[in-house]
């Protein structure tokens, strides 16, 4: 129960904070801009409105997860909280989870609000008596694909505002993980194993939604999500220790 | 009880604590004086577990209160027992500016492993005895320094800690309330032991009854008087910045 009294006190004043609120109305706006032309731009297409939807909720979570890393620990160096959070009964895996869980909820909230504003736009953007090609488990496969990638991204951007020094840095250095790691992943297994990736991806989590949203959904990518997410967040625990050791927070 | 034996935290050679040793019963408020960057918040740093001894060790030892006189030991560098019965109010009195002080002290009491039914009668408790509950309502970020302060020490002593760590908690304090605090403190040191850092010996007097000297990263003396700490403070002042300072416990220093 700890960590959600941390994630409840930080997804608060996250949400309420110039930082929180810009990023997420920034990635509504590029989010239901981005899904407009893709929609223009596949009309009389097979593509699914799952499979835009995704796509468009995909670009955004890593947006929020380096505003969110801008207010996480970040936020509590600054204002010279760490060294009270060392002297508090708390673990280091509680802080970490509680700071990770506000992240993901507020890019889990991006994900509900894109869904509305999808829907609104769909009902409204469609003549009487249409539809949209689409499937309900291409919804499903394609949430599940982008909750499990939220909260991969909540893991870097907490284990990055332990490391960083400024709000600016923390956030500059979790888009730059979120843009580059995971193509350099991809091509790094292609290279090695070229049996199992048989094409280098530019775009491999947005293209995973994408892909799930059509029915095909990317079991590995999945639990290798999870599996990251777990060892962001092991490691920012380790280093929460290892500063609190090391003394150098004021 | 609590008991630092050689607890040793150097940021750089002389900056920090070297070799300190102090005990500390429950029912004692000792103050800890020194000049401007002797090490006293390094001192409490690590008496509050915030930081953890390069060597040496820093235990409290409680007894059970049910009278069978059964002891529990935690060094504070294990696990989060040491932390459980401590109230600790760092240099910077750290408060989140968006809450409210009734909120504020309702997470840390959370935090602090509170049952939930308690929280609130914790709370309502010591907003009455830190005279906070006017403003019980107010958002942190529009109160002064002084009333955040205030609320930080609040925080300290939320939970009835058998040690209470203040570092320099008159700070900002008005005139009223010092009175008031430091007749609280006297009442908190009766079943605690508190330890509270400053500048000022006159104002530490109001409620210590021991007075810790720390200079340049060691403790040199633990005095009851409080007419010899002010003197031993004036004299650490003086003291010209390279004479050589006696290692604590050892020559001169009292542990």
């Amino acid at each position: 129960m700890m960590p959600l009294t941390v994630a409840r006190r930080d997804f608060s004043r996250l949400f309420r904070s110039s930082q929180g609120v810009l990023a997420l109305f920034l990635a509504l706006v590029g989010g239901n801009g981005l899904l407009l032309f893709l929609l223009r731009r596949a009309e009389g297409t097979a593509e699914s409105f799952a499979s835009l939807l995704g796509l468009t909720v995909s670009f955004g979570m890593p947006l929020l997860a380096a505003a969110a890393a801008s207010r996480g620990f970040t936020r509590d160096r600054e204002s010279g909280m760490m060294r009270l959070m060392f002297s508090t009964p708390v673990r280091a895996r509680t802080w970490v989870l509680g700071k990770a869980f506000a992240s993901w909820w507020l890019q889990c909230l991006y994900l509900i609000a894109m869904g509305v504003c999808g829907w609104i736009l769909a009902r409204w953007g469609l003549p009487a008596g249409a539809e949209l090609p689409g499937m309900w488990e291409g919804y499903l496969f394609a949430g599940v694909m982008l909750v499990l990638q939220a909260l991969l991204w909540a893991g870097v951007g907490t284990l990055v505002s332990l490391l960083t020094f400024g709000a600016a840095a923390a956030a500059f250095l979790t888009l730059l993980i979120c843009a580059i790691v995971p193509p350099c992943f991809a091509w790094a297994t292609a290279a090695v194993f070229p049996e199992l990736q048989t094409q280098w991806a530019w775009l491999p989590m947005q293209e995973a939604v994408y892909d799930s949203a059509g029915g095909i959904f990317d079991l590995r990518l999945a639990v290798g999500c999870l599996s990251f997410a777990a060892v962001m967040l092991y490691a920012a625990g380790f280093l929460f220790d290892a500063l609190r050791v090391c003394g150098r927070e004021r | 009880m609590l008991e630092l034996t050689d607890a040793t935290f150097l940021y750089a050679p002389g900056r920090g604590i070297d070799g300190a040793n102090l005990r500390a019963v429950s029912g004692e408020c000792v103050g800890v004086i020194g000049p401007n960057g002797a090490g006293k918040s390094t001192l409490l740093g690590l008496a509050a577990a915030a930081l953890v001894p390069q060597s040496g060790r820093v235990r409290l030892t409680l007894t059970d209160a049910g009278g069978r006189g059964r002891q529990r030991r935690y060094d504070s560098d294990i696990g989060i027992g040491y932390r459980r019965h401590v109230g600790y109010l760092p240099e910077r009195a750290p408060v989140c500016p968006e809450m409210t002080v009734a909120g504020y002290l309702r997470f840390r009491a959370a935090l602090r492993g509170e049952s939930f039914l308690r929280v609130r009668r914790r709370v309502e408790d010591i907003l009455e005895r830190c005279a906070l509950r006017p403003l019980r309502k107010t958002r942190l970020a529009g109160l002064s320094f002084g009333v955040i302060r205030r609320v930080a020490v609040a925080e300290a002593m939320l939970t009835h800690p058998a040690l209470l760590v203040l570092d320099d908690p008159f700070a900002g304090a008005d005139l009223a309330f010092r009175e008031s605090f430091a007749e609280l403190l006297r009442a908190v040191a009766q079943r605690s032991c508190v330890l509270i850092g400053g500048h000022d010996p006159e104002l530490l007097a109001t409620c210590c009854n021991r007075f810790v000297l720390v200079e340049r990263a060691r403790v040199t003396a633990v005095v009851d008087d409080y007419g010899e700490a002010v003197g031993r403070l004036r004299e650490a002042e003086a003291r010209p910045a390279a004479e050589e300072v006696p290692a604590p416990g050892r020559k001169g220093g009292r542990p």
